[in-house]
């Protein structure tokens, strides 16, 4: 068996828009352990959702597609699959929450409909007693109040955080090796985002699964994630194991944005940090480093030369100017 | 829910009233109407008789006054508008919609004649058009940018872009002239009544084929493209993502998930169609000569058959009122998010 669960290898993605080839994932690599937390980072527009949605081989068609490296399900390379073995990888091996549990859910619908669906479309003949019984369970395992009666009801007359809920138990129902959760808490209230982020973790320490957590906020990652990439314009710039990157980060990117997670040790009334500047479009990407228009640090050689990675045991760093 | 429907229901009287006595009262004041035809028919009648006679006429009006009364009581124009209004809907309450001038018949009578010609046309043409555009729109919308969907939509628009009755008249030309494929018109052969039910039923059918495509043409596109492009909306959501994730198909979601979801707009259009079966279209009955609605309403207005025009327009607004309420119906059916308060 493989050492990782997941690897991903220099995993590229472009689409075809009306404005040309946009190569939106630049030869993206990370690798995650069985049972392993990682968290991916990056500001809106990144690529973060791309990434999730290569994975699963679901990337928007005809428009989207992987030009280039590899994804491997526990020494598996998936693009070599058929259509037909990725319906049974998506589910039971690896499981997906998303942004928004509201446009996530079919509205048309109830819960117990969707539900099942995770139930029932891998090949288990399972009677309708027991769908019915490992429903009420599901919901019961991720908190959800009264589940027999949740099941009659249809999205819109659940509360945000109940149909994210939802979408947890559908992820959990298949027991994936690996959960990606694509900012699933975004679309919440803070307190809401607490909970979820707690029975995230629960549900990590009860089944044993991997999970990538994506976010825009690194703040949530440091509790929740062992390891964490941190994204920039379509390329991984720095990971490391989460303490030391929150310790230590060496990217200057990884910088700005831990210096620009608000703290209560900071100085009251003072500014918070942001970092100057736009983040480049896919379209009309930067040769060189693509964080060098923003960097505080780059040189001529930033924009000239794209930085290869460094590596050590446990990080990866792509900067001219820091070394590991 | 069941409270709002009763509103609606009950909203339809005073909505009902307001159609019908703004149409009673343009039959008033529109010239050429039954006192101006009744003269002018007095005046040609006599003119003819002059010339016969070639004697001088003599310069008083044609009809006496009191002929004139006669007749403006025959018509209820003798009363003030709101009283003959009054009169007029407390006939149809009892469902008496009056006498045709032009026939000299019941109007329903003349509206029942022509009831099973209108109601088959707008029915067949309704039930096909729907399942044309639904399956038509759906392999459009999965197959998007291909050659299929190119070339259905280059079908699709041109018969969006001629009218009806222009397809009806190159359709009657080609296929009813230059090959005698069908018939040149009318709705049944002469010797209908002696067909066994199954010749009648081809017969009906043969007849059909050229007015339906043309009564169709219209709609195809913009049905087709309602159906095509909400499919493609729904496909593109995260709930159909979302279900692929737990391992559905793609055809499994898009038949499981995304179909209800596209169908939506559909329903909100159902009761217009409704509607609309009724009224038909004139040009196209004149062209195949079929004796329908279209083509009553159309001279009723022009002959000023009042009593028929407005027997049509009860008829319509009333199925037009209760389509509107059958759109929300469907749409509270299709849609579990709408709740009528
Ligand atoms: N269907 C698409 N067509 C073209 N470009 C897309 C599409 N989906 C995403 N992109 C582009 O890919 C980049 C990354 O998007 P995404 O992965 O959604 O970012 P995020 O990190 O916020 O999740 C963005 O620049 C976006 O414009
Ligand atoms: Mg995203």
């Amino acid at each position: 068996m493989a050492a990782n669960l997941l690897d991903v290898d220099n995993l590229s993605v472009s689409f075809t828009t009306e404005a040309g080839e946009a190569r939106v994932l630049d030869a993206v690599s990370f690798s995650i352990a069985r049972g392993e937390t990682l968290g991916l980072v990056g500001e809106s527009g990144c690529g973060k959702s791309v990434t999730s949605l290569a994975l699963m081989r679901l990337l928007p068609q005809p428009s989207g597609h992987i030009t280039g490296g590899d994804i491997r399900l526990d020494g598996d390379s998936l693009l070599k699959k058929s259509i037909r073995d990725m319906h049974a990888i998506r589910g039971p091996r690896i499981g997906m929450i998303f942004q928004d549990a509201m446009t996530a859910l079919n509205p048309v619908k109830r819960i117990r409909e969707q539900l099942k669906e995770s139930l029932t479309l891998h090949g288990q003949k399972l009677s309708k007693a027991a769908i019915q019984a490992r429903c009420i369970e599901l919901l019961g395992d991720v908190g959800i109040p009264e589940p027999a009666l949740r099941l009659d009801d249809y999205p819109h007359q659940l509360s945000g955080g109940m149909r994210q809920r939802v979408m947890i138990a559908m992820a959990l129902a298949g027991d994936p090796d690996l959960l990606i959760a694509d900012e699933p808490t975004t679309a919440l209230d803070v307190t809401v985002q607490a909970q979820i982020l707690s029975l995230i973790q629960s549900i990590q320490a009860a089944h044993g699964m991997a999970v990538i957590f994506i976010t825009h906020d690194l703040g949530v990652v440091e509790p929740l994630c062992q390891r964490v990439a941190v994204m920039y314009a379509g390329r991984i710039v720095e990971t490391a194991p989460a303490q030391a990157l929150f310790r230590d980060p060496k990217h200057p990117y990884t910088q700005g944005l831990l210096n620009s997670i608000p703290r209560l040790d900071r100085e009251p009334l003072t500014p918070l940090p942001t970092i100057e500047g736009l983040v480049p479009s896919a379209l009309n990407m930067p040769n060189g480093c693509r964080f060098a228009p923003r960097c505080p640090r780059a040189t001529d050689r930033c924009t000239a030369e794209a930085p290869s990675m460094q590596t050590t045991s446990d990080r990866t760093l792509a900067c001219h100017e820091v070394s590991l | 829910m069941t409270g709002y429907f009763i509103r609606r229901l009950l909203l339809i009287i005073p909505t009902f009233l307001g159609i019908t006595l703004m149409v009673f009262a343009i039959t008033r004041f529109v010239p050429g109407g039954p006192i101006d035809r009744a003269l002018a028919q007095a005046q040609a009648a006599s003119e003819s008789a002059e010339f016969q006679s070639s004697r001088p006429g003599d310069s008083t009006s044609i009809l006496s006054e009191s002929q004139l009364n006669q007749l403006r009581e025959y018509y209820g124009f003798d009363k003030p508008l709101l009283e003959s209004y009054v009169q007029w809907l407390g006939k149809v309450v009892q469902f008496d919609l009056g006498v045709s001038t032009r026939y000299a018949e019941p109007v329903w009578q003349t509206i029942a004649d022509r009831l099973p010609v209108s109601l088959y046309y707008g029915f067949v043409t309704l039930v096909l058009t729907y399942m044309v555009c639904i399956p038509l729109g759906i392999w459009k919308g999965i197959k998007h940018a291909g050659t299929f969907d190119h070339l259905s939509s280059a079908v699709v628009f041109i018969g969006y872009a001629v009218p009806g009755y222009i397809v009806g008249i190159a359709l009657l030309t080609a296929f009813a002239s230059e090959i005698e494929l069908f018939p040149l018109g009318g709705f049944a052969s002469d010797d209908f009544d002696d067909f066994t039910l199954w010749e009648q039923v081809k017969d009906i059918v043969w007849h059909s084929v050229l007015p339906l495509i043309s009564y169709m043409v219209g709609s195809f596109a913009v049905m087709t493209f309602m159906v095509k492009n909400s499919l493609m909306d729904n496909l593109a959501a995260d709930y159909v993502r979302a279900a692929m994730a737990r391992g559905r198909t793609f055809g499994g979601a898009v038949w499981h998930h995304a179909l209800r979801n596209s169908l939506i707009p559909l329903a909100t259009h159902f009761g217009n169609n409704i509607g609309i079966v009724l009224t038909g279209s004139f040009l196209i009955e004149t062209i195949f000569n079929i004796n329908g609605f279209g083509l009553l309403g159309y001279e009723a207005v022009v002959e000023r058959d009042y009593p028929v025009v407005l027997g049509i327009l009860v008829i319509s607004s009333m199925l037009f009122l209760i389509g509107n309420i059958l759109s929300d119906l469907c749409v509270a059916l299709v849609d579990p998010r709408v709740r009528f308060q």
